[in-house]
C-alpha cells in the first residue's frame, strides 16, 4: 500500500495534477489511525491532462478505465486505479462546488512515506466528505472517523463551515445527531 | 389505538388535511422538516424558513413567543429538540432521539466503542506519525493474513 500511495503521488506530481488525500488517511492525519484498504483522493482532472495520465497508470500495468476515467472527468465523480491488491478512489471535482471550496481550503502536510510535503483534505472538507456519501444510512466506520477529529482537533474545527454542507448534502439531521451524542458523551 | 405503522400513507393523508385546517399543527410540521433539513438553526432563521414555506405572518403578532409555545408542544409530543449555544451550532436542533432508530444504533454504538482516553494519547502523536501507523496496521495484518496462509498450507 505504501508503495502504491507514494508512487501514485508521485505520477500526480510529475502530471502536474493538483490532488488531495481525503478519506481514512486525512481522518487518520487528523483524529484516529485506522487500517484500509484503499486510498481516496480528490483531484482537478480534465480532458487534455486524462489520457496521459491514464497512459501512465497502465504504463505501471495499473488497471484504470479510460471509460470511467473519461467519464468522472466529463461529469464529475470518482474513477479507481489499482495496481491489482491496492485500490484508489479518485473524485474529479469538475463543477462540484463543494469539491471546489474543499480544493481551496487544502492544506499541505508532511507525509511520512516520502518524508515530502503533500495536499490533504482539511480535517472540516473530510468530515463532510464522509458525510455526504453516507446517503443518510451512516456507517460504524465513518462515523467513528468523524468523532474522532472532533476530539483530536477539538476547538480548532470551524463547526459553521461543516454545518453548512452538512445541510446542503441533506445531513444536516445527521450531523446535528452525531455531534450531540458526543457532547453528551464528553459531559 | 389501533396501530396505524401498518398503513402510514393514510395517516399521512389524514395528517395532511388535519394540518390545512390547522395552523399550529402545520407550522409545527414546518418546523421539524426545516430543522431535519438544516440541523442547527437560529431563533430568527427558523422563523424565517417556516415563513418561507407557510407564508409571512403565520406565527401571528408575536413569532417568538409563538416559536415557544410550539417548541413545548413539540417536546410535550416527546420529540427531542435541542438548543445549542456552542459557537459555531447555534440554534435548535433534533435530538439524536429524533433520528431513526438504525441511525441512531449506528451513532450510539460508535460512542460506546470509542476510547476516549486512548484517542487522547493518540492525539499527543503528530499527524505524520498517525498517518504511518495506518500503514503499520496495513502490513501487520497482511503479515498475520500471510501467516496464517502458511499455517493451513502446513497442516494440509
Amino acid at each position: 500500500m505504501k508503495e502504491f500511495v507514494s508512487r501514485l503521488l508521485r505520477l500526480f506530481h510529475t502530471h502536474n495534477l493538483s490532488y488531495a488525500i481525503g478519506g481514512s488517511v486525512a481522518s487518520s492525519h487528523y483524529g484516529e489511525p485506522r487500517t484500509t484498504q484503499d486510498i481516496d483522493l480528490s483531484i482537478v482532472l480534465d480532458e487534455t491532462a486524462a489520457p496521459p495520465f491514464v497512459l501512465a497508470c497502465e504504463q505501471l500495468e495499473w488497471y484504470i478505465s479510460p471509460q470511467e476515467t473519461m467519464r468522472a472527468v466529463q461529469d464529475g465523480g470518482t474513477f479507481s486505479v489499482n495496481d491489482g491488491f491496492w485500490k484508489a478512489d479518485i473524485f474529479v471535482i469538475a463543477g462540484d462546488a463543494f469539491g471546489i471550496e474543499s480544493f481551496k481550503r487544502r492544506r499541505q502536510e508532511k507525509l511520512f512515506l516520502t518524508g515530502e510535503i503533500a495536499w490533504f483534505l482539511s480535517p472540516e472538507d473530510t468530515i463532510i466528505h464522509k458525510l455526504r456519501w453516507c446517503g443518510g444510512k451512516p456507517l460504524d466506520k465513518h462515523m467513528r472517523d468523524i468523532a474522532a477529529i472532533l476530539h483530536v482537533q477539538n476547538d480548532r474545527l470551524d463547526l459553521d463551515y461543516i454545518t453548512r454542507w452538512a445541510v446542503t448534502f441533506r445531513a444536516g439531521d445527521l450531523w446535528a445527531g452525531l455531534l450531540d451524542a458526543y457532547r453528551r458523551r464528553q459531559d | 389505538m389501533s396501530d396505524w405503522k401498518t398503513n402510514p400513507t393514510l395517516v399521512l393523508q389524514l395528517l395532511d388535511y388535519e394540518a390545512r385546517r390547522n395552523p399550529a399543527l402545520r407550522r409545527r410540521m414546518a418546523i421539524l422538516d426545516v430543522l431535519a433539513r438544516q440541523g442547527f438553526t437560529r431563533r430568527e432563521a427558523l422563523i424565517g424558513a417556516v415563513e418561507a414555506q407557510l407564508g409571512a405572518g403565520v406565527f401571528g403578532a408575536s413569532p417568538y413567543p409563538c416559536l415557544w409555545n410550539d417548541m413545548r408542544a413539540l417536546r410535550d409530543a416527546g420529540i427531542a429538540i435541542g438548543y445549542s449555544r456552542a459557537k459555531g451550532t447555534q440554534g435548535y436542533f433534533l435530538r439524536l432521539e429524533s433520528l431513526s432508530e438504525e441511525v441512531q444504533t449506528v451513532i450510539r454504538q460508535v460512542m460506546r466503542e470509542i476510547d476516549f482516553e486512548h484517542l487522547d494519547r493518540v492525539a499527543q502523536a503528530s499527524p505524520e506519525r498517525r498517518v504511518e501507523a495506518v500503514f503499520e496496521m496495513i502490513d501487520f495484518a497482511q503479515e498475520v493474513s500471510q501467516a496464517g496462509r502458511q499455517d493451513r498450507e502446513r497442516n494440509r
